[in-house]
Order: structure tokens, then sequence, then C-alpha cells
């Protein structure tokens, strides 16, 4: 998915992403114990439930403030816990995925 | 009497998609707006504001946007006012789902900052064509 701030002006962009990362990094922290449960298929269902909260916020704000593959990787999650379709595994990769997107904006 | 769009109410429990609506409808559309992350006070305080035009996440943790939706609506000084839904969801059948609801038109998250002051204006104007 691409980003949607390409003709935002940079200093802009820049002002707004740094709050942004602000509540990436608060987030992260958040999810990262669950992720690697996803990961490690000891995740419950509390996990599963957190999981895709943050996975649809993030999928729907990623790209707005330039960060594409933020909300590729969460709407990509959000998916798979919302109809209930994804298997374990499959959940657990793509949990990491939004891990990984995020350690991306981080920098 | 000619309408014109001056004021829009946006109401979101994420705060980060209110920053970012809030800068492109002030920077770039050059509106006013209003911010709000609870759907229940929304409800409550929204006619008060008086605003042109409404935008509404839908997924909200309490009230979510069409139970908003459906008490705004409720309100005489806001049954002409437009409303449009803002979702990470939009599947055709799901955009259906949520014009039948009432509402005048779906915005689709992650919007593009740039062209979220035209795309609500084109709801604007849409709705404000077909009531004469």
């Amino acid at each position: 998915m691409p980003a949607a701030t390409d003709h935002l002006p940079p200093e802009l962009l820049v002002r707004l992403q740094r709050t942004y990362r602000g509540h990436l990094a608060e987030t992260r922290g958040l999810i990262a114990p669950m992720v690697d449960r996803a990961a490690a298929r000891t995740a419950g269902s509390a996990d599963y439930a957190a999981l895709r909260h943050h996975a649809h916020k993030l999928g729907g704000s990623g790209a707005s403030y330039g960060f594409g593959r933020l909300s590729q990787t969460g709407k990509a999650l959000d998916e798979l816990l919302r109809t209930e379709a994804g298997a374990a595994d499959a959940i657990g990769r793509a949990a990491q995925d939004l891990l990984a997107a995020i350690d991306e904006a981080l920098g | 009497m000619t309408a014109v769009l001056q004021h829009v109410l946006c109401i979101d429990d994420d705060s980060d998609i209110l920053e970012i609506a809030q800068m492109a409808l002030e920077d770039v559309g050059q509106l006013r707006v209003t911010c709000m992350n609870n759907g229940e006070l929304a409800v409550e305080q929204a006619a008060g504001l008086k605003p042109d035009f409404i935008l509404i996440d839908v997924m909200m943790p309490g009230a979510d946007g069409p139970t908003v939706l459906k008490a705004l609506r409720c309100q005489p000084g806001l049954s002409a006012v437009p409303v449009a839904f803002m979702t990470a969801r939009i599947q055709e059948q799901e955009v259906r789902d949520y014009l039948d609801l009432g509402a005048d038109g779906v915005i689709s998250k992650p919007f593009d900052p740039m062209a979220l002051p035209s795309e609500i204006r084109t709801i604007w104007e849409t709705f404000h064509a077909g009531r004469h």
C-alpha cells in the first residue's frame, strides 16, 4: 500500500510523523509480548483481541502518515483475526510482519 | 440562502486520525474543525457546535459510528447535516450498508491528507445538490 502523503509539505510531514512515532513506540511496547506469544502459538483470546485492536488502528492510520507498510501489515493482521480464517502460524507471521513494519517506521 | 461548508466535526477514538484529519481540513482545506474522541459525548454536544459536516469513525468503543449517526439524525438541528463514515473496511457491500444506514458518504482509511478536503467537499456538494 503506497503512502498517502506524497504531496504533503515535507516540513509538515516531519512534524506529524514525530508525534505519530511517539504513539507508535508506545504501541510497540504494548504489543511486542503479544506478538512473541502469537509467533510461539501460545497467545490467548485476550492477546488476539488486543492485537486486532492495534492492527486495525495502525492499518487505518499508517499510510496517512507516510508509512504504507504499516497500513498494509496492519490490515492484513486485522483481516486474519477478524475472519478467524487464519491458522495460528499465519497469524503469528502476520503479527511479526506488523512489528517489523513498526520498527521500520520508528527507524 | 446558499449553504457554505465551513465547520467540520470529526469523531474518532484514535487521536492520530483526529490529528491528521484536523491538519488536512484546516491547513489544506481552510475549514474550521472540532475534534471529539468519544461518540456519546459527540451526540450530547454536536447540535450546539452547529457543524456543516460530520465525519464519524465506524469502529469506536462504546457508541460506534452507526449508533452515533442514528442518534444525531434524531436531533432537529442535525437532521440536515451531511455525515460521512471513516472506515478501513470498504468492501462494496460494506459501503452499501453504511449508505443504507443513512450516511451520505464513506471515506476510506488510511486517507490521503491532501485529498481529504476535496473528498468531503464532493460529498457535501452532492448532499446539497440533492436537496434542491
